[in-house]
């Protein structure tokens, strides 16, 4: 069914489902491909809205072009730490920063492991989510079983006393792929969010 | 022929699009030709360099299609996948170069890292015609791969871009893939 809202109702669906969590939670959104960035803004609005801070995964867009579009969208990205998966992609080598840990192009899960430890002590909130725009993307480059391994992984981080949430994105058309579905059986909801008005 | 109403709205889409954009224009088979045309040409007329990436015509064919249509061709550059996938004997010059064939996609890459400083800063697109003619020559996933990279390659030199896909050509995962990286996906 159509939420008839402009952001495919994120804000309220991921909102009423939170709020009755007692305990810790990981999250798939489906997203309609067509609205993904935008779905993504309003994802960690909703969240940095609700008093949490984050680390955002991204592999999608490098971190350079991402912190300035999420703070023309109003992002408080003072809130944010940022693993960078992308930038490597175009064979640029950056430096870790006090907010952005950059990592190779191979997209190694153990080496995406280390950067996510690395960065849980920077946030500095008692409330934190990881936030993970695109697991599909992941795949591209690794092989399923190290992808189902990462997303075991997602799992087991809630274990750290410091993560409270996880939220990894699929595009809608991609949600049927097996190896979705084996993630699909590790999360605790799945949320589909339509394409808006 | 393209209806007018198609140009009208792909004129409007084009025309409103923020800083450093990237769209995936879908359309049908029949209207890919006029649609490309006229997108180079709306934003060759901006004054926006182009530098287009050819699947599906050689690069002669194009310039000659692009002087029909009245586009600035100082303004284009062309990385062709064509000619020499189809044993033309080419040689490469300062705004046209070759790659060995279709599914050459790192050459395309290595080709994209040279061309670019020919382009004015902040003041180009990258144009690729088609995802759906790189597919049939290349693995669905190396495809993926590759326009990843390439997207991501692009917004870091604030280099614009627009992907056409052929509806009828492209199955829906690789669409999917595809569109996620995308700022805007307009359907003609």
């Amino acid at each position: 069914m159509k939420s008839g809202k402009k952001d495919g109702g994120v804000k309220e669906q991921l909102e009423s489902y939170i709020s009755k969590q007692k305990g810790k939670w990981i999250v798939l959104l489906e997203i309609p491909e067509e609205k993904y960035f935008e779905i993504n803004v309003n994802t960690l609005k909703t969240l940095i809205g609700r008093g949490f801070s984050g680390l955002h995964i991204s592999l999608n867009r490098p971190y350079q072009n991402l912190i300035e579009l999420l703070k023309e969208q109003h992002i408080d990205v003072g809130k944010l730490s940022f693993i960078d998966g992308a930038s490597s992609q175009a064979d640029l080598k950056e430096k870790e920063t006090e907010k952005c840990i950059y990592i190779s192009k191979e997209l190694k899960i153990d080496e995406l492991i280390r950067a996510i430890y690395k960065s849980i002590p920077k946030i500095k909130n008692k409330n934190k989510f990881l936030f993970m725009d695109s697991i599909t993307t992941l795949a591209l480059y690794q092989p399923l079983s190290e992808t189902l391994r990462f997303a075991e992984f997602l799992k087991r981080v809630l274990q750290n006393d410091e993560i409270e949430g996880v939220v990894v994105n699929v595009a809608k058309d991609l949600a049927q792929k097996s190896f979705i579905k084996d993630i699909i059986l590790k999360v605790d909801k799945v949320i589909e969010i339509d394409g808006g008005k | 022929m393209m209806n007018s109403d198609i140009f009208k709205k792909i004129k409007g889409q084009l025309g409103k699009l923020p800083k450093n954009w990237i769209v995936m224009l879908e359309t049908l088979t029949k209207n890919s030709l006029d649609l490309g045309l006229e997108s180079v040409k709306i934003l060759t007329d901006q004054g926006l360099d182009a530098l287009i990436v050819s699947a599906s015509r050689p690069c002669n064919k194009l310039l000659e299609l692009y002087e029909e249509k009245k586009i600035d061709t100082k303004k284009v550059f062309i990385i062709c996948t064509v000619c020499k996938s189809q044993g033309i004997d080419v040689k490469d010059t300062k705004s046209i170069r070759h790659v060995r064939s279709y599914d050459s996609l790192m050459e395309i890459l290595i080709s994209l890292e040279k061309i670019k400083s020919e382009l004015k800063k902040e003041e180009g697109f990258l144009f690729i015609d088609s995802i759906s003619s790189l597919l049939i020559h290349n693995d669905s996933r190396k495809l993926s791969q590759f326009i990843h990279r390439i997207l991501v390659t692009i917004r870091i030199n604030n280099i614009n871009g627009i992907l056409i896909s052929l509806n009828e050509e492209i199955n829906k995962e690789v669409r999917a893939e595809i569109a996620q990286l995308c700022d805007k996906v307009i359907s003609v």
